[in-house]
């Protein structure tokens, strides 16, 4: 029996509270270290937070809420809390940025150091020489997919294999086959029209998504079938040029800009559409796969980025290359033709919140078991 | 003493599946009374009572519950005992109520059918029932003024779950696991979940000493404080309690805790109360037992309770077992410690150890020294609570230095002003501050490090509307310190953590632990005593047996010692911060986050750090 405390601090750009695929990887990783059972505290010192939370959080993670305030106020209260606190035997940097601080905890705490990878952030060198060089320094690497995971070692020199492989989950009783939502599709203009749909941040920074593939695609699909529509759901900078876009192609009359849904719509919004097509080139993990899919829709999804292993190497839905464009628009063709009823594919079940809360209780394990080495060796 | 379970409609009638969770309840509770179990379900199918049963008066069938009286009228699911029923009896026989059983718990259905609530206030016992009344179609639930014995109830829809132990409802019945906030700052704060709350938000304790009653069809239910501890303590006595009169008064609460058709022991330790109260049993049980807990890790040292015990023993010519236990057993038996937790607490380990020890004597039912301190001042609070507050009464704006400190501390000098040594002087202005400073495990100043904001704030608010300790001192305001603390103590740290603690981890063995201080006739009597001049001290205890090893009365106050927190946490001197790592280790073990793999990795690393 483990009866010694096992406490953890963990630096974040935002968890609840935070919208986006981070923050929600952050949420769910926080929620499965609590129900382990094996933390016994968790001090999350988070970058970014809106004041009010609006769920509980799990009753071993405290939110140093006041470190959300600016650069230098951040490592303020994270010194703050550092001489505070009791024993910690584990800092976990959920945001490469955040690395150097993470370190200089570690090294204040004689702590173990944990660093949680995502996606594209990841790929290269960020543009902190410091965090870049201080990679070397951590003990424990958790990476979303193990295509982010050779990306990064690919510049760090940190080994794929010694990356710990924890993929994001979905909440497989909120996200359920739905029948069509027929008032959110009048809203659109949807009524009898066949959907395809992509969700994401229109960012111009990243334009990684595949927008741009499934529009240029379009104007032969719609050839065929002419009551085809593509729904974008999502907003950002990138929106005018895709808007513009649109009407450069002549397609503005299959196109529909959704704009952001708020949470509670996202679920009614999957189910209007035949096919989630993401040919994206940029995806760490692509949650938004998994969520459409368990949803039972139908999944268009890359061959080229970590959206293969969120699609299970094909057993959740099709993998294209976005670069490839005949073999996208005939991928979107089979898979409107072959029209079935929403269903979810078992295969979904892997990244459900249990499987996930299993992956973290065994990583938290080895965690612990190399700490208690490490004390015993050095006493 | 038993495990009580059920489910009440309040509208529409129960169901199969409401019967297979009153099902579940029983067997969970059933190492509470591992002699037998029972079901009844009314006629109208709108209430469901399960028991277990351990069988201590009247051990055969007809003392079996849940038991219907000879009318037909009101039907019983009782836990505890009731030690004066055949005083009551003969009493209510006069009055032509006939009986069919020997047991005290149809004394108890007669006693409410004869006298309505008022008939609670002639109970000598420690009692949590719930009472059927098919005329009426009401139903009551009652406690003990102390709350020696526990009952929580549920209301989830139009169901009405209750149980002796709140843990059997959180895993049996259909209630929402989520943590009631005041539950969260009140165990970091206090080192239990003070009543009226409980570790489940939707579940929550009937009150001590208060009744309840509830009728079908939706009617709003009515609930009476029907007795109050604290308003005890009050009174106007002109001279000492002479010796003899309490000799009297505790020989006489000895006398009626021995009432049994079972054996009773005592736990004996090196301290005066459990010695005066085995020296008072002695003369009344022939072969009395007597039991002590020891640790092989203080053989030999001041810690060790066993010699002094075993003098004591050899003076009473009791039948003495000395049990001594090391780490490696304790370690086993910590995954059950969990399991059979109810609420977390960082208290109760010694008494689940003993009573362990008592049941491999063969033995149901104990007596406890429990409830002496309380009476007679022994606590450090009793010393340090009075001269803080005359401190501050004599120099005004001390608490206004003392708040200054407190908040400047804060982030020039963070590790003092989480101590409580930053606080004393900000706290003395008033007995609640003081009293929670005394007591507190963390302070509510260190909690933002312990809990989220979120939580810290809704339970806070939560506990002060609650107000429970306004409400203990209500009747006290122009009492003695003496009697505020007193009562204090009786309806805080006795009642949510020691008395539940002794329910819980004496029942997780089939042990009955009694505690014949913690008494309604023992409370009336020394009450005014405790609230006049010339309140009770540990002297007076220790002149009322006519010889006890004269080491006792010498033997500084150990308090709770057990190495049991130093194998648990590692930490070599469990002091108060070890106490906190173990409240911290508590919520988290109960959840049965076990690792034995790690074990051996774990203790090497203790061992090679110590």
């Amino acid at each position: 029996m483990n009866l010694t405390e096992f406490n953890a601090i963990m630096l974040l750009s935002d968890g609840f509270g935070g919208f986006g695929g981070i923050s929600q990887f952050n949420k769910d990783f926080l929620t499965a270290v609590d129900r382990s059972g094996l933390v016994t505290r968790t001090l999350v010192f988070p970058r970014l937070i809106r004041q009010r939370l609006d769920q509980e959080l799990p009753e071993t993670i405290v939110y140093f809420r006041h470190s959300a305030a600016g650069k230098s106020n951040y490592f303020r209260q994270l010194m703050r809390g550092l001489r505070l606190s009791s024993d910690v035997h584990l800092v976990i940097c959920g945001h490469l940025h955040l690395l150097p601080l993470a370190v200089l905890a570690a090294k204040i705490k004689r702590a173990r150091v944990a660093l949680i990878i995502h996606g594209i952030e990841a790929w290269q060198p960020t543009q902190y020489r410091l965090a870049n060089n201080l990679v070397s320094q951590i003990d424990s690497l958790v990476s979303v997919s193990r295509f982010s995971a050779e990306k990064f070692s690919s510049w760090s020199g940190i080994e794929t294999k010694r990356a710990f492989i924890l993929g994001n989950c979905v909440d497989l009783g909120r996200f359920v086959p739905m029948p069509r939502d027929t008032a959110l599709a009048a809203r659109y203009g949807l009524g009898g029209h066949s959907v395809i749909m992509t969700l994401g941040r229109l960012a111009n920074r990243e334009r990684y998504k595949g927008f741009d593939e499934v529009l240029e695609v379009l104007p032969a699909l719609v050839k065929d079938l002419p009551t085809l529509r593509y729904l974008i759901v999502g907003d950002g900078d990138d929106r005018q040029r895709l808007e513009a876009k649109v009407k450069g192609l002549g397609i503005q009359k299959y196109v529909v800009f959704a704009g952001k849904p708020s949470e509670e719509e996202k679920i009614a919004h999957y189910s209007l559409a035949d096919a989630y097509v993401m040919p994206s080139s940029g995806e760490g993990f692509g949650i938004v796969l998994l969520e459409a899919a368990a949803c039972g829709v139908p999944i268009i999804g890359s061959a080229v980025d970590g959206s293969k292993e969120a699609l299970l190497g094909g057993a959740i839905g099709q993998l294209v290359d976005p670069r490839d464009l005949g073999a996208l628009r005939d991928a979107i063709r089979t898979s409107l033709e072959s029209k079935s009823a929403h269903s979810r594919s078992p295969s979904v079940e892997f990244f459900g919140v249990p499987a996930f809360q299993d992956k973290v209780r065994y990583w938290l394990e080895t965690e612990i078991d190399a700490s208690v080495r490490t004390a015993a060796m050095a006493a | 003493m038993c495990g009580v379970a059920g489910a009440f409609a309040r509208h529409g009638t129960l169901s199969p599946h409401h019967q297979d969770v009153v099902q579940r309840i029983n067997d969970w509770q059933a190492h509470r009374g591992p002699d037998g179990e029972g079901f009844w379900t009314s006629r109208d199918r709108i209430l469901m009572f399960g028991h277990r049963r351990l069988a201590i008066i009247d051990t055969g069938p007809s003392g079996a519950q849940p038991m219907t009286d000879t009318t037909g009228r009101w039907t019983i699911n009782q836990n505890g005992e009731i030690y004066n029923y055949r005083a009551l009896r003969r009493e209510l026989e006069d009055l032509g109520r006939t009986f069919a059983t020997n047991s005290d718990t149809e004394v108890l259905i007669n006693v409410i059918a004869q006298w309505g609530e008022d008939g609670l206030k002639r109970l000598r016992g420690m009692f949590a029932f719930a009472l059927w009344d098919d005329q009426e179609k009401e139903l009551w639930l009652a406690r003990d003024p102390y709350g020696i014995k526990p009952l929580y109830v549920a209301e989830v829809g139009d169901v009405l779950w209750f149980a002796s132990q709140a843990r059997a409802l959180a895993e049996c019945a259909p209630v929402s696991p989520r943590r009631d906030p005041a539950a969260l700052v009140g165990y970091y704060v206090w080192g239990s979940v003070p009543e009226p709350f409980s570790w489940w938000a939707d579940i929550r304790p009937v009150a001590a000493g208060q009744v309840m009653r509830i009728r079908a069809g939706g009617r709003p239910p009515s609930s009476r404080q029907y007795y109050s501890v604290s308003a005890q303590f009050t009174g106007a006595i002109a001279e000492p309690m002479s010796r003899s009169m309490l000799r009297t008064t505790l020989r006489d609460s000895v006398r009626q805790h021995l009432v049994a058709d079972t054996d009773v022991g005592v736990f004996l330790s090196s301290g005066v109360d459990s010695n005066v109260l085995a020296s008072l049993a002695a003369p009344e049980v022939k072969g009395l037992k007597t039991i002590t807990l020891a640790f092989r890790e203080y053989e030999g040292t001041h810690n060790d309770e066993a010699p002094l015990a075993e003098q004591a023993a050899r003076a009473l010519g009791s039948e003495h077992h000395t049990v001594r236990i090391d780490k490696e057993e304790f370690e086993d038996l910590l995954p059950d410690f969990f399991r059979k937790m109810d609420q977390p607490t960082i208290d109760g380990l010694n008494t689940y150890l003993i009573s362990r020890v008592a049941k491999k004597q063969g033995l149901k039912v104990v007596l406890s020294g429990l409830g002496g301190d309380e009476l007679f001042g022994s606590y450090p609070s009793f010393q340090q609570i009075p001269p803080l507050l005359n401190m501050a009464k004599a120099m005004p704006g001390l608490v206004t230095i003392g708040r200054i400190i407190q908040s400047a501390s804060r982030e020039l000098f963070p590790k003092f002003y989480y101590s409580k040594l930053a606080s004393v002087l900000a706290c003395s202005g008033n007995i609640l501050d003081a009293y929670m400073l005394r007591r507190c495990v963390y302070q509510l100043e260190g909690l933002d490090l312990i809990l989220d904001q979120q939580w810290l704030e809704a339970g806070l608010v939560r506990l002060q509307e609650a107000r429970s300790q306004d409400i203990v001192l209500e009747p006290l305001r122009h009492a003695s310190w003496r009697a505020q603390i007193s009562a204090l103590e009786s309806c805080t740290y006795l009642r949510n953590q020691l008395l539940r603690d002794a329910d819980w981890a004496g029942m997780a063995h089939g042990v009955e632990i009694r505690v014949p201080y913690v008494d309604r006739v023992v409370l009336e009597t020394l009450g005014p005593v405790i609230g006049s001049s010339y309140p009770l001290q540990k002297s007076d205890l220790l002149a009322v047996p006519d010889a006890l090893p004269a080491e006792l009365s010498w033997r500084k106050k150990t308090g709770f010692i057990s190495p049991a927190h130093e194998w648990a946490t590692g930490e070599t001197h469990a002091g108060r911060q070890g106490l906190k790592t173990w409240a911290n280790l508590v919520p988290r073990l109960m959840r049965g986050s076990y690792r034995p793999r790690l074990r051996s990795a774990a203790s090497a690393y203790q061992q090679s750090a110590a």
